[in-house]
C-alpha cells in the first residue's frame, strides 16, 4: 500500500462515475449540449445580438420575419422576429435563461424543503413521520399542475397583471417547488430509514452528538446520490411545469418570455404562416429537457446500487 | 470490595410487537379483542462491572447479550431497572447531563464495515469526537492526540485522508476503536469485536484491546459468543440465556467448575484437540421464543434436571461456596 494520498481530482478520475461517463457516449453528448445551453443562457447578454427586454431597440416594422434561408428574411436577425419585432435568438436566449433559472430555482427549493422533511420523518420517526408524510400524501394526490395553475390564478387576480409580471419568476418558483417537494421527502426518508440503522450512526449516539449533528453530518452525505438523481429529472420536470403554466397563461409575462411563454406567443401566429416563433423555442425546449432526463437517466443507472455499490 | 464502576439492577427490555393500538385490536368469535406481544429480550438482569475488569457476557444468539451492552450505552432506554455508573444512575439522565458519561463509556461495534462513515475520511472521523468533547484544545493539540490513538492502535498516521473503505476488515476494527480511545474513556462496550473478522486477524485485535487495557486502565463489558474469547480475555463471565443471567464467575472457576446445566453443556461442546471422544451434552428441543416466555426457570424445557419447582419459580442468582453465582434449583437444593 502506497502512503501516497490522493487529491480529491484524482479520486474522482478513479470513480465509477467517471468510468461510466468516458464509455456512455449517450450521457457525453447529451453533457455537452446541456452545458452548450447553460453557458448560452448564462451568458445570454453578451451573445444575444439585441436586447428583447429593451423596448427602444424593437421596431414594430421588424415583426414576424422569417429565419434566414427564406423569402423575406433579414440577414440581422437569424432565426426571424416574432409578433412584436423582437429577435427570435436573442429573446430564445434570455427564455432559455429564465427557465433554467426557473428550473434550478424550484429544484433548489424543493430539495431544500425535501431534504429537511424528509430527514425529520426519518430520522425521529413516530408521530413526526406520521404527519409529515401523511401531508405529503395530500399533496402528491393533487396534480402539480391543478394547484400551480388555482395559486397562480389567485396571485395573479389579487396583484394584478402588472404586479404579477414583476414577481411572477419568484412566484414560479414557489409553486413548483413547493408543490413537488413531497417526490424527494420520500426518497431521503426511505434512505434515512436505511441508514440510520447502521452502526456508524449508533457509534455518532455514543459519543453523545446531538440529533442535527448526526442528521445532517452524518446521515445526510450518506443520503445524497438518489437525491442526486432526482434532483437532476425534477430540473426537467420544473422547466417542463413552468412551460405549460406560461402556456396556460398563468406564467412568464410576454415582456420578460420563458420559453414557454414564447411558445405561447407564437401560437397565435401559427395559423397565418408564422410557424418560427413556435416552433424554434419549442424545439429548444425539447432538446433542453431531453438531454436533462438523459442524463438523469445515466446518473440513475450509475448509482443504482444493485448495479454498482460504491 | 469497592463499590462497583458499572453496576445494572434490574434490567428490564422489552420490544414492542404489536404495532399501534388499531393493529392490536382484532374481531373474533364476535368479539373485539386487543392482543399486545412484546419480545422479552432481557428480564431482569443484575450485574456489577468492577474497575479493572474485563467482564465477558456469553450467550447464543438471541438471548439478549447485545441488549444489555446496547441499554447500558444508552442507545436502548430499559423497560424497567437502573443502569448505575460510578453510584451515579445514568439511564434517566437527560440532553447535557449525560454527556460526561458519553465520554468517559465508549462502546465498539461487531461490524467494522458499517461502524465508520462512509463518507468521511478516517481523519474526520476520529478528530470529530475529540473536538466535540474537549473544546478547549487547539487544531494542532487535536490532530497530536488523533496521531497519538491512530499510532496506538497500530495504523500509520499517514493515512488520515483515506476512507474506510480503502482498508481492510482488521484496520477498519482498529481504527472504530482508535474512535472509541480518542476520547480517553474509561470503560468500554465491546459488542461483539472480533467476530466479524479473519480468525487471524481476531487476535491481533485482541491483543490490541488488552494491551489498551494495561496501558489506559481500562475496563471491558465484553459480549461475546466465542468461548476460547473468553478463557484467554475475561475476568469474571457471566452466562446468559433467554435474557437472564444463569451463571457468574470467574473466569477459572467458570471453565474448571461449571455449576448451571445449561454452562456445562456450552462448555462441553468447545471442541478440544485432545479429545478423540468428546462427551457433548445434547440439550433437547430448542429455546423457546422469547415472545412467550416459559414460567418459573427459563431455562426448565431443556434441563435434564428440571422437577416441579423449577416449572414453577423463577430461580436468583445464588451464591455457592466456589464464588460462582449460580441461578439454578438444583444447584441451590444440593441435587447437582
Amino acid at each position: 500500500m502506497t502512503t501516497a494520498t490522493l487529491s480529491r481530482w484524482d479520486r474522482f478520475r478513479d470513480s465509477f462515475l467517471w468510468y461510466s461517463f468516458k464509455r456512455d457516449k449517450v450521457a457525453i453528448v447529451s453533457f455537452f449540449v446541456l452545458l452548450l445551453m447553460v453557458l448560452a443562457a448564462v451568458f445570454a447578454p453578451l451573445l444575444a445580438p439585441t436586447d428583447p427586454y429593451d423596448l427602444a431597440m424593437i421596431n414594430i416594422m421588424n415583426s414576424e420575419l422569417p429565419p434566414v434561408g427564406m423569402d423575406g428574411a433579414d440577414p440581422a436577425f437569424p432565426l426571424g422576429t416574432d409578433a412584436q419585432g423582437r429577435d427570435m435568438l436573442s429573446t430564445i436566449l434570455y427564455g432559455t435563461r429564465v427557465s433554467l433559472l426557473i428550473g434550478f430555482g424550484a429544484v433548489v427549493l424543493q430539495a431544500t424543503l425535501g431534504i429537511l422533511f424528509g430527514l425529520l420523518a426519518g430520522y425521529l420517526g413516530g408521530r413526526v413521520d406520521s404527519i409529515l408524510m401523511r401531508i405529503a400524501d395530500v399533496q402528491l394526490s393533487f396534480s402539480t399542475l391543478m394547484v400551480a395553475i388555482i395559486v397562480g390564478a389567485v396571485f395573479k387576480a389579487s396583484f394584478g397583471n402588472l404586479m404579477f409580471g414583476e414577481i411572477a419568476i419568484y412566484m414560479l418558483i414557489f409553486i413548483i417547488g413547493v408543490a413537488e417537494w413531497p417526490q424527494i421527502a420520500r426518497t431521503v426518508r426511505a434512505s434515512v430509514l436505511a441508514e440510520k440503522k447502521k452502526e456508524y450512526v449508533d457509534a455518532a449516539k455514543v459519543m453523545g452528538f446531538r440529533t442535527n449533528r448526526i442528521m445532517f453530518r452524518h446521515i445526510l452525505p450518506n443520503t445524497l446520490s438518489p437525491i442526486f438523481v432526482i434532483a437532476t429529472v425534477q430540473i426537467a420536470n420544473a422547466i417542463i411545469s413552468e412551460a405549460a403554466l406560461s402556456f396556460l397563461g398563468l406564467g412568464m409575462p410576454e415582456t420578460q418570455p420563458s420559453l414557454g411563454s414564447l411558445i405561447k406567443s407564437g401560437f397565435d401566429y401559427i395559423q397565418s404562416g408564422s410557424w418560427w416563433i413556435t416552433l424554434i423555442p419549442g424545439l429548444v425546449l425539447v432538446v433542453l429537457v431531453l438531454v436533462i432526463n438523459l442524463l438523469g437517466d445515466w446518473l440513475r443507472d450509475v448509482m443504482n446500487p444493485r448495479l454498482y455499490k460504491g | 470490595m469497592t463499590s462497583p464502576l458499572i453496576d445494572i439492577r434490574g434490567l428490564e427490555k422489552q420490544f414492542d410487537l404489536s404495532g399501534s393500538f388499531l393493529e392490536q385490536v382484532s374481531f373474533k368469535g364476535g368479539r373485539f379483542q386487543r392482543k399486545q406481544e412484546a419480545v422479552h429480550a432481557i428480564n431482569g438482569v443484575d450485574l456489577q462491572v468492577h474497575k479493572g475488569e474485563a467482564l465477558c457476557v456469553v450467550g447464543e444468539s438471541g438471548c439478549g447479550k447485545s441488549t444489555v451492552a446496547r441499554t447500558v450505552m444508552g442507545l436502548l432506554s430499559p423497560t424497567a431497572g437502573e443502569v448505575h455508573y460510578d453510584g451515579q444512575r445514568i439511564d434517566n439522565l437527560k440532553g447535557r447531563e449525560v454527556l460526561p458519561y458519553r465520554r468517559k463509556m465508549q462502546m465498539i461495534f461487531q461490524n467494522p464495515y458499517a461502524s465508520l462513515n462512509p463518507r468521511m475520511t478516517i481523519q474526520q472521523t476520529l478528530e470529530e469526537p475529540i473536538r466535540f468533547h474537549r473544546p478547549d484544545l487547539a487544531r494542532k493539540e487535536v490532530r497530536d492526540k488523533v496521531q497519538e490513538v491512530m499510532q496506538s492502535v497500530g495504523i500509520d498516521p499517514d493515512w488520515g485522508s483515506r476512507f474506510g473503505h480503502e482498508f481492510s476488515g482488521g484496520q477498519r476494527q482498529r481504527i472504530a476503536i482508535a474512535r472509541a480511545l480518542a476520547v480517553d474513556p474509561e470503560f468500554i462496550v465491546a459488542d461483539e469485536p472480533i467476530s466479524a473478522l479473519d480468525v487471524s486477524i481476531q487476535a491481533q485485535v485482541l491483543n490490541l484491546l488488552m494491551d489498551a487495557q494495561d496501558t489506559r486502565n481500562l475496563t471491558y463489558l465484553f459480549i461475546t459468543h466465542d468461548l476460547a474469547v473468553v478463557e484467554h480475555f475475561g475476568t469474571r463471565v457471566a452466562v446468559m440465556y433467554l435474557g437472564r443471567v444463569c451463571e457468574l464467575a470467574d473466569t477459572k472457576t467458570l471453565f474448571a467448575e461449571p455449576r448451571h446445566p445449561y454452562t456445562q453443556a456450552l462448555l462441553s461442546a468447545i471442541p478440544r484437540l485432545e479429545d478423540d471422544r468428546p462427551n457433548y451434552i445434547k440439550l433437547q428441543g430448542e429455546v423457546p421464543t422469547p415472545v412467550n416466555l416459559p414460567s418459573g426457570c427459563v431455562f426448565h424445557g431443556r434441563c435434564p434436571y428440571a422437577n416441579e419447582r423449577c416449572r414453577q419459580e423463577v430461580p436468583r442468582l445464588i451464591a455457592t461456596d466456589s464464588g460462582t453465582r449460580v441461578a439454578c434449583h438444583a444447584v441451590e437444593e444440593g441435587r447437582l
